[in-house]
């Protein structure tokens, strides 16, 4: 009776999960056979899809090379530069590091159309980077942005992961090495960093997956590069199923599949890592400590590095709409204006409001149903290592993945371009992550307190709720943070069911479903370009976010390991 | 409990994979069968589908909804659409229209995923060329329409038809899918009249070249780079002149202009002439129909000479490794006042004439390209309407379109909004707009008519399923390099010629 309703209690997640992303994964396989033809009907072409791409496509090694280059290149850059920042760190106080995490509370597209915009040739700061001679051609024009962009939306998590490395070091090991008379560069390169490898690698193999579901920055910049040369499977599969090629589409998503798979293998293989790396010549490196200023410069550069495009967005919003369009462009605005505000709020609010909606009602069934099954998964074993290894599995699949065989089944239950498309679908993006922060969260919860609870009668339903639950806030807060996150700054789920924005004239229809990463995107295309609008969006689009931050700092700051 | 949880997740993978192949190979997208009898390019003759009914309403019967899908992003269209709109319903208060907006780059998933799905919603669908040949299968027949004299086929321009008729494969029209109901020109040669038509230097410029510094009669492409070259040392504007070379959309289309203006002379690319006169510039240029097969012309000697053009004239504008000028830029940089000439499309007129944001409003003249003797570089642009088959009042529907093409509400779109018409009528009647008289040197584009035989080759690269999706990127690319100095002109046409024949998909 007990085991029955612990599966009952972890049965809805496991359902949802094992249902929304099985079938998508075996539909990939069976649609990546067809091809569409002229008269609009499916034609099986068998390997024609896949031969095409190893073969005939005259980007398809490109696009293969540019999913490899981003997942290397953003981890080496970024864990390269995440070290010397979490030194810092640890010398400085964590108390810096809430600042420093502020680019993984950007939606990914505010942070690539930030980017763009401070570096935009014409006007934005590119302008004087090109006049100065730092840069010698359009900076928007070079696979590198995508990179830059990839590598400051990465490098929060780089550096919390190397941080909370170096935080956990024993005292033991610290002692031992004042002991030898080991301190500073060379008590770093062979006693600290060793022992924080295994969280270099974790490091590594989390910022390669942000490289390979590069998405937004390709979306956004595509147009000043040139077509196909940014792509990588994640955004080339998007533009085949955008342009209603499904077989395609398939065909490169089972490929990302493949791919995907190894950087997960990878991943699962970093978190049981035992091995220490061990540098030669570690003796020969000066025996004292860096000075405190160096420590502070380099916190500053990483501060500059995250804010900058920021700080550029802002001004760029304030700026009366004839100013944003100059050339040169000026660093302040002449006066203060709210126009391009005024703008983003007008017609920016049916998308704001439908983003408002789905992420919360997303992070409200997110966090409950991961919490039931994360709960039973830790203290009940429920599933064992197989289904804690699916879960990871699931966490280092981008959600691109699913996009095509989901999008049919949205069509065929009638609620394409409404909230209930997103509603359903968005929790295949954020319940693994939220399973997996509450699976490590319960690792210290007291499972005697359940116990009680049964002796005195409850029922283990009953006790889950009206006990587990309520001591569960701060673990829900910060799984119920990362599913906000997700839900407000997706894009490919949106993009691929939705189309129109939220029905305003009849809002209790919850039909029109566009996203506001949606209206930032459109506002970002060539045929409707508006510098002032989007920089006042995006800053818009920041706020939610930042206010759930502050709500569940304390949680978050001790999860982090900032206190 | 590990094996129990084991074993009915095992059952739910085996149900959800036999429901995932049921729903799969139970739900192929939805064909439109197409009726085999031959139209003429004259009102077309009878036809009968399952998918096309027989037009029965009569204007007093009309009643009823409609819903309406129209693309955002133009400034004109959608209060075009919104204005017939209002007056369809004053006129018949029986009928309601709700207008669906979508962002252009959601158009064709959002027309599919209705069209596919049999969704009576939306009933009129409005989408451009590049989308056609993708929704065209899915669209209603309009033959019946035409054929009942509910839509005027005769006042179509035929060379903006191309992109919505379907033949069969003996070159008979199959099915219509489409109307062009609003036109933009593109590229049209815009410039700062207080420039150009500054006497002084109109005087200077006749001395030095021998002809006028007057882009309305200009006649070929040597004459407007020189003229630029005159602006640009007279500094009488920062840069002369301001012409497409984007990398996402601009340098295809800018480049099949000036393609089109040396493959009138190419007996390689054997352009068609009905009656002295030859259809608009268009992509299917790029392809013959030959004894041997689909013969592409990029291999043709007037591609190069356009390729060595086309780098003469992106001169006198930052390079393009500094800025692409896309759409956008095209758009917002002429606003500024440092350009004295700029290739654009008619829809950014409104926005060069709006004081708020422009800098030369009011100091506009507009001329086709390469100049107004031979205005062959300019092409058509329309925009379609088409109609949902599975729309619960077809008829409806058609009325509605019918009236949104009519003389009337044309003139009148003219005047308020600024909105340029799609067919022949309509366009003469916007021309006698005083705003709007810049149309009338385009009047002849639209004129030009396409003899039957001409059809299966002005409609051949609809049947290349992969034109836009997969030559499109490649062609952009090489020309970027070839404008960037990173290959010689050969180079960029081997590669392009070879690529597209490899990997063209004709259906």
């Amino acid at each position: 009776m007990r085991d029955k309703q612990i599966l009952f209690l972890a049965l809805p997640a496991i359902l949802y999960l094992f249902s929304f992303t099985t079938y998508p994964i075996i539909s990939n396989i069976v649609l990546s056979f067809y091809e569409r033809t002229y008269e609009g009907s499916l034609k099986w072409v068998g390997l024609g899809n896949y031969l095409w791409f190893f073969f005939r496509d005259p980007y398809g090694g490109l696009i293969l090379w540019n999913t490899l280059f981003y997942s290397l290149a953003t981890p080496v850059i970024a864990v390269t530069l995440a070290l010397p920042i979490a030194v810092a760190l640890r010398r400085l106080g964590g108390r810096w590091l809430v600042l420093l995490m502020l680019p993984a509370f950007v939606p990914p597209v505010t942070a690539a159309m930030a980017w763009y915009l401070m570096l935009n040739p014409l006007y934005g700061l590119g302008y004087y980077l090109m006049q100065s001679g730092v840069v010698k051609s359009n900076p928007l024009s070079t696979i590198w942005t995508v990179v830059l962009i990839d590598v400051w939306r990465a490098l929060p998590t780089a550096v919390l992961i190397i941080y909370s490395g170096l935080r956990a070091l024993p005292r033991s090991v610290e002692e031992a090495a004042m002991a030898d008379g080991l301190v500073g560069v060379r008590k770093f390169f062979a006693i600290d960093l060793p022992l924080v490898s295994p969280h270099i690698l974790t490091a590594f193999v989390l910022t390669a997956l942000t490289g390979f579901f590069t998405f937004d920055p390709i979306y956004i910049g595509t147009a000043q590069v040139g077509p196909r040369l940014l792509d990588n499977l994640a955004y080339y599969s998007f533009e085949k199923f955008a342009s209603g090629e499904f077989g395609y589409a398939a065909t490169l998503i089972v490929v990302m599949t493949a791919v995907g798979t190894l950087l997960s293998l990878a991943y699962m293989k970093a978190l049981s890592a035992k091995t220490m790396l061990r540098l030669p010549g570690v003796y020969r490196l000066p025996n004292r400590e860096a000075p405190r200023a160096l420590h502070a410069a380099v916190l500053a550069a990483a501060l500059a590095f995250v804010f900058t495009p920021l700080i550029w967005l802002a001004i760029v919003s304030v700026k009366p709409p004839r100013e944003v369009i100059n050339v040169p462009p000026s660093l302040l605005p002449s006066r203060l204006s709210f126009e391009n505000y005024e703008a983003a709020f007008t017609s920016g609010l049916p998308f704001f409001l439908m983003s408002l909606y789905v992420s919360l009602i997303n992070t409200a069934v997110t966090v409950f149903l991961a919490a039931a099954a994360a709960y039973q998964m830790r203290v009940h074993n429920l599933g064992g290592w197989p289904l804690v290894t699916y879960i990871l599995y699931l966490m280092t699949t981008p959600t691109l993945l699913y996009i095509v065989p989901l999008y049919l089944v949205v069509r065929s239950l009638g609620v394409y371009n409404t909230l209930w498309a997103l509603v359903l679908t968005y929790p295949v993006m954020t319940l693994p992550y939220a399973i997996w922060i509450l699976y490590n969260y319960y690792s210290g919860f007291n499972k005697q307190i359940e116990e009680a609870a049964l002796a005195d009668g409850m029922t283990r339903v009953k006790a889950f709720f009206k006990v587990v639950l309520p001591l569960s806030r701060s673990g829900m807060g910060v799984a119920g943070l990362y599913a906000f996150l997700f839900s407000w700054g997706a894009l490919v789920f949106p993009l691929a069911f939705t189309s129109t924005p939220y029905n305003l004239a009849d809002p209790l229809s919850f039909s029109g479903a566009q996203t506001f990463s949606i209206y930032i995107s459109m506002l970002m295309s060539p045929v409707t370009m508006s510098y002032g609008e989007v920089s006042a969006a995006g800053v818009v689009s920041i706020i939610p976010p930042l206010i759930y931050l502050i709500a569940v700092r304390n949680h978050l700051e001790k999860v982090w390991g900032a206190r | 409990m590990s094996r129990n949880l084991a074993m009915g997740i095992g059952v739910v993978i085996i149900l959800l994979i036999a429901l995932g192949a049921y729903v799969f190979m139970s739900k192929p997208p939805a064909q439109i069968s197409t009726t085999s009898s031959a139209i003429t390019t004259k009102p077309p003759s009878t036809t009968a589908t399952s998918t096309s009914p027989q037009p029965t309403a009569t204007t007093s019967q009309l009643s009823g909804s409609l819903t309406v899908l129209v693309p955002t992003g133009d400034p004109t269209l959608m209060p075009y659409v919104r204005m017939v709109a209002d007056e369809f319903t004053k006129r018949y208060p029986g009928v309601k229209i709700t207008i669906q907006p979508v962002p252009f780059g959601q158009m064709v998933q959002t027309a599919l995923t209705a069209l596919q799905n049999k969704n009576p919603d939306p009933a009129v669908i409005i989408f451009y060329p590049s989308q056609a040949s993708t929704l065209g299968p899915y669209l209603m027949d309009l033959t019946p329409y035409f054929n009942s004299g509910v839509l005027n086929y005769s006042d179509l321009p035929m060379s903006a038809m191309t992109a919505v008729i379907m033949l069969s494969s003996d070159g008979k029209i199959t099915k219509i899918f489409g109307a062009p109901f609003q036109m933009v020109f593109g590229y049209v040669l815009v410039y700062r009249k207080s420039i150009i038509e500054n006497p002084s230097l109109r005087a200077e410029f006749k001395q030095k070249y021998g002809y006028e510094l007057d882009p309305a009669t200009w006649s070929s492409w040597d004459q407007l780079i020189q003229a630029a070259e005159f602006l640009q040392s007279k500094q009488v504007a920062k840069y002369a002149l301001l012409f497409p070379d984007g990398l996402q959309q601009s340098i295809f289309n800018g480049f099949i202009g000036i393609f089109y203006t040396y493959a009138l002379n190419d007996p390689c690319v054997d352009i068609p002439k009905f009656g002295g006169a030859a259809p608009a510039q268009g992509y299917w240029a790029y392809f013959k129909m030959t004894e041997q097969g689909v013969n592409i012309t990029v291999g043709c000697p007037s591609f190069l000479q356009a390729l060595r053009t086309y780098k003469r004239l992106i001169q006198f504008q930052p390079p393009i490794d500094v800025q692409a000028m896309e759409y956008d830029q095209l758009r917002d940089l002429f606003l500024t006042g440092d350009y004295a000439m700029v290739a654009a499309w008619t829809s950014f007129i409104p926005i060069y004439n709006n004081a708020t944001v422009s800098k030369v409003a009011g100091d506009i003249g507009i001329a086709p390209l390469p100049g107004g003797k031979y205005p062959y570089a300019t092409g058509l642009a329309p925009t379609f309407v088409g109609i949902n088959p599975y729309t619960q009042n077809p008829d409806l529907a058609a009325r509605f379109v019918a009236f949104m093409m009519s003389p009337e509400m044309y003139r009148r779109g003219a005047e308020k909004v600024g909105f340029v018409p799609g067919t022949i009528s309509g366009l003469r009647a916007a021309s006698e707009v005083p705003s709007m008289s810049w149309v009338r040197p385009f009047i002849p584009l639209l004129e030009a008519k396409i003899s039957q035989t001409d059809l299966a080759r002005l409609t051949l690269v609809n049947r290349v399923t992969n034109f836009f999706t997969d030559l499109r990127p490649y062609f952009i690319n090489e020309v970027a390099k070839y404008l960037r100095g990173q290959q010689d002109a050969e180079t960029t046409q081997r590669n392009i010629y070879q690529t597209w024949q490899n990997i063209a998909k004709i259906s």
